[in-house]
């Protein structure tokens, strides 16, 4: 160790090298500490030293990541996503034959009501009641059928947009839902509305 | 706008060295990538895409502090003032890295040291001598003052230097 008045103290050189490295010294004191390395080897040492160290880490490489952990983070979360996707999609759809087969159901019961009492004589008056009850039982299978087939293009219309089958454009697009008249589909067309 | 895996594969080397070098360990940094891009995933709504690099290396940063934790006691890792513990004090000095083999000792070394100094230092000495950091983006992934950060990575630098002394008193560069 060594003092002098002009160059410091070696505990207080060593203290500043890195500052000195670094230019963060004022001029007085960074005037002091290469005084004082020019006098003392040790401090000397000390300071290439630090600006080994310094160098050496700046020098250090970053590092990638291993394919394997990359594609290990994308099957845990963007593709384990759309894998749930499509099994949610897959198992929304079970209603659907059953709206569609209720509503077939409906329509039968109506009709053949409809042609039942189409067919039947005049009733007589102690039969007024039972008819009155039939045609209230009817307007109601139909309510229940119309309620059906909105509720059901409803879900296909959204289920169409959320999957990106069709999207709202500013052009005015239009969907059209039309049933099949022999009740054995619902059908999605699409057009586009010039405006 | 870039997606999940856009951000992964941008960012994904940042903080994989992050943790490569604090902990001293491929394995361990793995886990740690993992778990920090799952938690970015939980919470990728939320996330403002403008600051998803700092947001990332304070979680990194947090994963490994708590890896260390799990595996060091506390008192060997929070931030002290006094003087670390010499690295490997060898009774002959090691010549100077002038050499290949030497400077692959000397960077061995070197990194060995950067794992055995106390925190804030060693997250700071690396974002920003190795990541290349700005003090501000320091500043605001490990939430201290600006002036703070400056003088920790003098301090961290000079720790870093107490370390190696031992080993390589008489370095001398061409």
């Amino acid at each position: 160790m060594s003092r002098s008045p002009d160059s410091g103290s070696c505990g207080g050189v060593q203290r500043d090298l890195e500052r000195y490295l670094d230019g963060a010294l004022s001029t007085a004191r960074t005037h002091q500490v290469e005084t004082h390395l020019s006098r003392c080897p040790a401090c000397l040492a000390q300071m290439h030293l630090a600006r080994e160290i310094q160098n050496e880490l700046r020098a250090l490489p970053e590092v990638d990541t291993p394919a394997a952990t990359i594609h290990s983070i994308f099957e845990q979360t963007v593709r384990r996503e759309t894998a749930n996707r499509r099994t949610t999609k897959a198992s929304s759809h079970w209603w659907r034959p059953a709206w569609i087969a209720l509503a077939t159901a409906a329509l039968a019961l109506v009709v053949g009501l409809s042609l039942w009492t189409r067919s039947e004589p005049p009733a007589p008056a102690a039969e007024a009641e039972a008819v009155a009850q039939a045609t209230a039982e009817a307007r109601f299978a139909l309510e229940q059928v119309g309620l059906a087939t909105h509720k059901a293009a409803m879900a296909l219309e959204n289920e169409a947009l959320r999957d990106g089958i069709i999207t709202p454009t500013q052009r005015g697009l239009s969907r059209v839902i039309t049933h099949d008249p022999a009740g054995s589909s619902t059908t999605l067309r699409e057009g586009v509305d010039h405006v | 706008m870039p997606g999940f895996e856009d951000v992964v594969r941008e960012h994904q080397r940042k903080v994989f060295s992050f943790a490569h070098y604090f902990l001293g360990s491929s394995e361990e940094a793995e886990d740690v990538v993992q778990e920090v891009f799952l938690k970015l995933w939980q919470n990728w709504q939320a996330i403002d895409r403008d600051r998803v690099r700092p947001w990332l290396l304070t979680v990194t940063r947090n994963a490994c502090y708590d890896r260390l934790r799990q595996r060091q006691s506390a008192s060997r890792v929070l931030a002290s003032d006094s003087a670390p513990d010499v690295v490997e004090s060898s009774p002959t000095p090691e010549p100077g890295p002038d050499s290949q083999a030497q400077r692959a000792d000397f960077r061995r070394h070197v990194t060995e040291a950067l794992q055995q100094l106390a925190e804030p230092y060693r997250s700071i000495l690396i974002l920003r001598e190795i990541q290349d950091l700005r003090y501000r983006e320091i500043s605001d992934i490990l939430d201290l003052p600006l002036n703070t950060v400056r003088v920790y990575i003098h301090r961290g630098r000079r720790q870093l230097r107490e370390l190696l002394a031992g080993r390589y008193d008489h370095v001398s560069i061409a």
